[in-house]
């Protein structure tokens, strides 16, 4: 039997590709065993990483940065291996400020009050993405709103208990709040990035080094099952297998709805780890001064395409990169 | 020196407390409230240092404290995850106290450290001594049974019913109680045959 390989993920919808891998024994069809750790929170992840205690995770490509460049915790060697989903994440505003919104935009919103809001790690996707969008409308995200960190699962507690005004969240959390009538998506991730890429495989470089046949495999396993969680007739049962309670314990329909591409949902099917996203997360970690300049080297580093095409993966055509203000 | 002990577990959370302040008069020892978010909690008391439990979801708040500003770097230290002690080892052993943690002095955070570090682990003891206890209760009252069986159907007296499991236990190279507990299996399953036959 080969070596246990430890994988860390939090419970979100867009951890599909590795909870669906192991229950159809995909892993163990490609040779491997890998266990599964759900952690509570993106610094645990980090934090077993650093210390070994993980080989592996899925991972916001901003704090595998961090990690990297030694900005949070131990510094610790990491690669990325892969893209493991694009898309799904969505600004959602409180319920009170719809009106508002549809009349005068998040600017109109934001003169009118101080804004508070939530993103789920300082060093993430959605605070990145979230800071783009108010900049692109002429709000800063420094002076003009308050920017706080909350977990997921605690985001609809405080829309509906006032302590935010809003957030930007993975899916379901935005369709759970709407779901309640606490709050409106104001604006969906794919609008501001169009297709950018979500969450990631971040593998501790040690591991690389030693077993990298094991990496391979890994991929490989990950390239089938993010196809098998791409497919569209396949989604109310990946719905009903996270709406566990071990997982998300939410309803199964309502994580069906989030995992729909063409409302926004997560998109499982670009997997190249490219080296341009790797570059545009970094150039923005350095204009919100969230990381000094040698981030880009750190990040360009991190991104390993040469993993994915070991593994058979291929490189997607030259894409433009189209954002909300382009 | 103001330390933030932020444990949603009440009664650990107000013993670590009293500890710390047995330890320091200097220790000026705040608890987060019990449904305050830690990095507002963490905002509106200003600590010095903040001992953190792991296991705590909005413990990522705490990764941004310094990315809001360099002024606000304090050194965190983590503490306990009952489920999961290999990761508090694993954190001990990197020092916990790197998080966060620049080039602020040492000497002050070691007392509150070594105070903490010394908390956790009686308690850990603690309950390692009573599963322990527990453990062997289970096993004498295994082996209590099945004297009795002995006793009552091969008509063994006390002492010869214990020889018995003695010599099997040596004979086997197994505990005393694993011999019972296999008697009583075997026996018991005889009986059940006997009555359902």
């Amino acid at each position: 039997m080969a070596d246990v390989i430890r994988l860390g993920l939090l419970r979100l919808s867009d951890a599909a590709p590795v909870i669906l891998a192991d229950q159809e024994k995909i892993f163990a069809a490609h040779g491997l065993h890998v266990e599964l750790f759900v952690e509570p929170s993106w610094a645990n992840i980090a934090d077993k990483l650093g210390y070994g205690l993980l080989e592996g995770a899925v991972m916001l490509p901003p704090l595998a940065m961090a990690c990297a460049a030694g900005l949070r915790g131990r510094k610790t060697a990491l690669v990325v291996s892969m893209s493991l989903s694009a898309n799904g994440n969505a600004v959602t505003l409180a319920a009170r400020l719809e009106e508002r919104f549809a009349a005068a935009g998040i600017a109109g919103v934001a003169a009118a009050k101080k804004l508070r809001l939530a993103v789920v790690h300082g060093f993430s996707t959605h605070d990145l993405l979230l800071r783009y969008w108010l900049a692109a409308n002429g709000v800063d995200p420094d002076r003009d709103v308050e920017i706080t960190v909350l977990p997921p699962a605690e985001m609809v507690g405080s829309l509906a208990a006032d302590a935010i005004d809003g957030f930007c969240g993975g899916a379901p959390w935005g369709q759970v709040a709407a779901h309640a009538g606490l709050g409106f998506v104001a604006v969906q991730s794919r609008a501001i990035w169009r297709d950018h890429p979500e969450k990631c495989l971040a593998l501790r470089a040690d591991f690389c080094a030693r077993d990298p046949a094991g990496v391979q495999a890994l991929l490989r396993a990950l390239i089938t099952a993010g196809g098998m969680c791409a497919a569209a007739d396949g989604r109310d049962a990946l719905a009903a297998l996270l709406a566990a309670p071990n997982y998300l314990d939410l309803p199964a329909p309502l994580i069906a709805t989030s995992l729909d591409p063409a409302a926004g949902g997560p998109v499982f099917a670009p997997q190249y780890p490219a080296p341009a996203h790797a570059a545009w997360f970094a150039g923005q970690l350095l204009r919100w001064r969230k990381a000094p300049a040698g981030i880009v080297e750190v990040a360009a580093a991190l991104y390993r395409p040469d993993f994915f095409a070991a593994a058979g993966g291929g490189a997607p055509e030259r894409r433009t990169e189209v954002f909300c203000d382009s | 020196m103001k330390i933030l002990v932020a444990d949603r577990d009440g009664n650990r959370a107000a013993a670590l407390s009293a500890q710390l302040r047995a330890q320091d008069d200097a220790f000026a020892v705040i608890r987060g409230a019990d449904s305050e978010n830690l990095l507002d909690a963490v905002r509106r008391t200003s600590p010095d240092m903040v001992l953190v439990d792991m296991a705590r979801p909005d413990r990522d708040g705490l990764d941004s404290v310094r990315v809001l500003s360099a002024a606000n770097a304090l050194p965190v230290v983590m503490f306990v995850d009952d489920d999961d002690p290999e990761f508090m080892e694993a954190a001990i052993a990197a020092g916990v106290t790197s998080y966060h943690l620049y080039d602020l002095a040492l000497p002050a955070i070691k007392p509150v450290l070594r105070t903490a570090m010394a908390f956790f682990k009686r308690t850990r003891q603690m309950s390692a001594r009573l599963a322990e206890a527990e453990e062997q209760i289970a096993a004498r009252q295994t082996i209590e049974s099945a004297k009795r069986l002995l006793m009552t159907q091969d008509k063994m007296s006390e002492p010869a019913a214990h020889r018995f499991l003695q010599r099997r236990a040596m004979d086997q190279q197994k505990k005393m109680a694993d011999i019972a507990a296999a008697l009583l299996a075997s026996r018991g399953k005889a009986e059940e045959e006997k009555k359902n036959g």
